[in-house]
Order: C-alpha cells, then sequence, then structure tokens
C-alpha cells in the first residue's frame, strides 16, 4: 500500500506536459501537448465589440488586454486570452506525445456582484438586481485535449462545488492554418449547461419576479459555439490577434426574460507584449 | 638664380603640400563615401537577419536578401549550412545580390564559398547567420514524464 501510494506521489510530482485552454492552444497553433516549464505573460490593448443574449449587455470600446499561464510540474494556471472558460488552476496529471488529461481544481468564469440583502425589494431594486446579478461560476473537474497535427480537441466536464451552480460541459474541435507567418484558426464547439446552471445563469426565482421579468426555470440546454480568427507575431514580443465569436443561443436562454437576443457575437482586434 | 631656384623650390613644396591636400581631401571624400570595406575584402550581409514565428519549433517564413563583394575571379556559391547543392552559384567577384525566400524552424548559418578556393584561403569565404525566434517559447524540456495510469 505504501508503495502505491509512493507511487502516485511520484507520478504526481514528476508529470510534466500540459495541455492549455483551446482558446490559446488554437490561436498560438500548438500541435503538441507543451512538455514544458514555464510561461508568458501578456499585456496590451484590444479594441471590442460584444452582444450578448442579456438586456442591455451590448458593449464596444477600447481596454487592457491581461493574460498569461504558468506551468511547473503538471500544475498550472491560465488565464488565456478571450477565453471561454476563464481562469484554470489546475494539474495535469496523465500525458502522452497526443493526449493530455488535466485536474482543473478551479475554474473560474463570469462576473461577481455584490447582492443586497434588503428583502424589502420593490420591483425597480429586483430588476436591477436581476439584471446586474453574478454570472460567477467557479467549478472544478476534467479536462481532455488531443492533439493531431493541425487539430486540437478539448473535452471538459466541470461542476460548481463551491457555491452548487449545476454542471457545464463542452466538446470543442480547433484546427489552425499557417499562411506564412500568419496562423489562421477555426473552433467549433458544443456547450451544455446543466437546469441547475441555466437557473443561476437565466432563471428568474418566484420570490426575485417582478412584472417585468416574471419567473422562469430553464432546463438543461446544448448550443453550437464557433470561432475564427488569425494571429501574427510583430515581432519577438509583440502580437497581433484578431477573433470573431458567434453562438446560436438555446430556447432555455432566449426564453428567458433576462435576454433580448437569439445570439451571441464578440469580435475583438488587440496588439499586446508577450513577456 | 638662387631666388628664382628658391622660389621654384618653394613652389615645388607649395605644389606637393597642393598635392597632398588634395589627395587627403580625395581620400578622406573615398572614405565617407565608400562602403566600409575595401575592394580587398570580402563583404557578405543578409537582411533582415531574424525571422519571427508564433511559436517555437513553428517553420518560420521571411524574404531574405544576401548581398556581397570577393575579391578576385572565380565562381562564387552561396550555401545554407547543411544543405549539399547551393542555393546560387555565379562566376563573377562583382557586388551580387540574392533573394532567398527563406522557411526554416530553426536559426540557419549561410556560407559563401568560392570554387576553387582563392590561393591561400579555405573555400569558405564567410558566413552569417540569420537567427529564428518565437514569441511564444517552450521552456525546459523534463527529461521523465511519468504517467499515473
Amino acid at each position: 500500500m505504501k508503495n502505491i501510494i509512493l507511487f502516485f506521489a511520484v507520478s504526481f510530482l514528476m508529470a510534466t506536459a500540459n495541455a492549455t485552454d483551446i482558446a490559446s492552444a488554437i490561436r498560438s497553433a500548438e500541435d503538441e501537448p507543451n512538455q514544458s516549464n514555464g510561461g508568458y505573460f501578456e499585456l496590451g490593448a484590444n479594441i471590442e465589440y460584444l452582444d450578448s443574449a442579456r438586456i442591455d449587455e451590448t458593449n464596444s470600446g477600447i481596454g487592457v488586454l491581461i493574460a498569461g499561464a504558468y506551468y511547473y510540474r503538471g500544475a498550472f494556471i491560465e488565464a488565456a486570452h478571450s477565453s471561454y472558460d476563464g481562469v484554470n488552476l489546475g494539474y495535469n496529471f496523465w500525458n502522452s506525445k497526443d493526449w493530455s488529461i488535466d485536474f482543473l481544481a478551479a475554474s473560474v468564469f463570469g462576473e461577481y456582484h455584490q447582492i443586497d440583502d434588503d428583502d424589502e425589494f420593490d420591483d425597480s431594486k429586483k430588476n436591477k438586481e436581476l439584471l446586474d446579478r453574478s454570472t460567477l461560476y467557479n467549478a472544478s473537474g476534467f479536462r481532455f485535449t488531443y492533439y493531431l497535427n493541425n487539430y486540437i480537441f478539448q473535452y471538459r466536464l466541470v461542476a460548481d462545488i463551491f457555491d452548487n451552480h449545476g454542471v457545464t460541459s463542452s466538446a470543442r474541435l480547433g484546427r489552425s492554418w499557417q499562411i506564412r507567418n500568419w496562423n489562421f484558426h477555426g473552433l467549433l464547439g458544443v456547450n451544455y449547461h446543466s437546469a441547475k446552471n441555466n437557473q443561476y445563469l437565466w432563471g428568474v426565482e418566484e420570490d426575485k419576479s417582478t412584472e417585468r421579468f416574471t419567473a422562469y426555470k430553464p432546463s438543461a440546454s446544448a448550443n453550437v459555439t464557433s470561432e475564427i480568427g488569425v494571429t501574427y507575431p510583430i515581432s519577438e514580443n509583440w502580437v497581433f490577434k484578431s477573433t470573431m465569436q458567434y453562438s446560436y443561443l438555446p430556447s432555455q436562454v432566449t426564453n428567458s426574460p433576462l435576454a433580448d437576443d437569439h445570439d451571441f457575437f464578440k469580435s475583438e482586434t488587440s496588439i499586446s507584449y508577450v513577456f | 638664380m638662387c631666388f628664382s631656384m628658391r622660389y621654384y623650390s618653394n613652389n615645388m613644396t607649395h605644389r606637393n603640400t597642393i598635392n597632398k591636400r588634395k589627395a587627403i581631401s580625395v581620400a578622406y571624400f573615398l572614405m565617407i563615401s565608400m562602403p566600409l570595406y575595401a575592394e580587398s575584402e570580402t563583404y557578405f550581409e543578409v537582411k533582415p537577419d531574424q525571422c519571427i514565428s508564433l511559436h517555437q519549433g513553428q517553420v518560420c517564413y521571411q524574404k531574405l536578401t544576401f548581398k556581397w563583394q570577393v575579391a578576385g575571379r572565380g565562381q562564387y556559391c552561396l550555401y545554407q549550412l547543411g544543405a549539399l547543392k547551393p542555393l546560387q552559384c555565379w562566376k563573377t567577384s562583382e557586388q551580387q545580390a540574392f533573394t532567398y525566400e527563406f522557411a526554416a524552424a530553426n536559426s540557419q548559418t549561410f556560407q559563401l564559398r568560392s570554387s576553387p578556393p582563392l590561393v591561400g584561403q579555405d573555400n569558405l569565404l564567410v558566413e552569417t547567420r540569420v537567427k529564428v525566434s518565437s514569441v511564444y517559447k517552450k521552456g525546459r524540456k523534463s527529461a521523465n514524464v511519468w504517467r499515473l495510469f
């Protein structure tokens, strides 16, 4: 028994290959697990247009881009630029030349908004709380990544074990093309959200409902996501990126009183300094 | 006579001084107007001397321009180190230029060789290096990759 524990302990300490967030991997045209220690930090400026399904959530403007990743002996922290999955803190515990399996200890996505505990809400306050609700999702789970030439497949299954906001899962297939030093990519995926997760993001509880936002209890949903983009190395430290993301949203989302659109669209162009 | 001789002598001295000054001026003019290599020296450069790829190990593409000048007549060839065949050969010693579509994942060395070798020299005249760098670098690889299962 001691030997088995020792074997597992040593295996955990010695594992070194890392798969990465597919958003980052496909944009940098990776073709195998990155079997190394180290990382990068990225700082830049972007111009973005975002049109989400949530009411009044259409934004455009210039912003600051901060991203990075660091891997050490299998342990990693990732904050990929324009990620679908937010910040990941995890550990790579199995890999081969093409495959990689990661344990995601914490996968954090969304925004946190402080909720007023005052029960004496009038409708206008309730409406504001519903529109400004937290979307923070802190989950834990597994990630499988497969590399085949210019293709990357990534399956991800996580559950919110911190606040019980349900399960999400995704299967994404990415393809990269290199034309001289221009790196083009395409990404196609299916996202799954459990009923509990949809309720957290798009549902309206009976006691929180108002005349404008009536009670709504969505079921589980799946939808297709897509992305195309291009990345170009301007110099050893400067990178140009441009991406467009589009998703046609499921009825479980679009039927929500908090939604006013049937799709999600985001375009972003950035220049960043990598070190 | 002496005067005239002295005068002549002075005149010659003056002329010599003027000639020296002219020579120095011409030499100075030539120094600043000519490239920094003498005709007897070999001149070899590549521009740009760096190619940037997105991530380490990826093939990097770059249009390179080689320029050189060598002394002496003979056949000169441009080689990419490691390749058996030359990229290009010329039968002239005048300054030449050559444009090359570079495509490599690692830094490469280019050599200018003469055939036959110049007197008292190897056939390798001079070499230059094109560095391949990448934005996203792979870190230090560990020797062992252990599997849990």
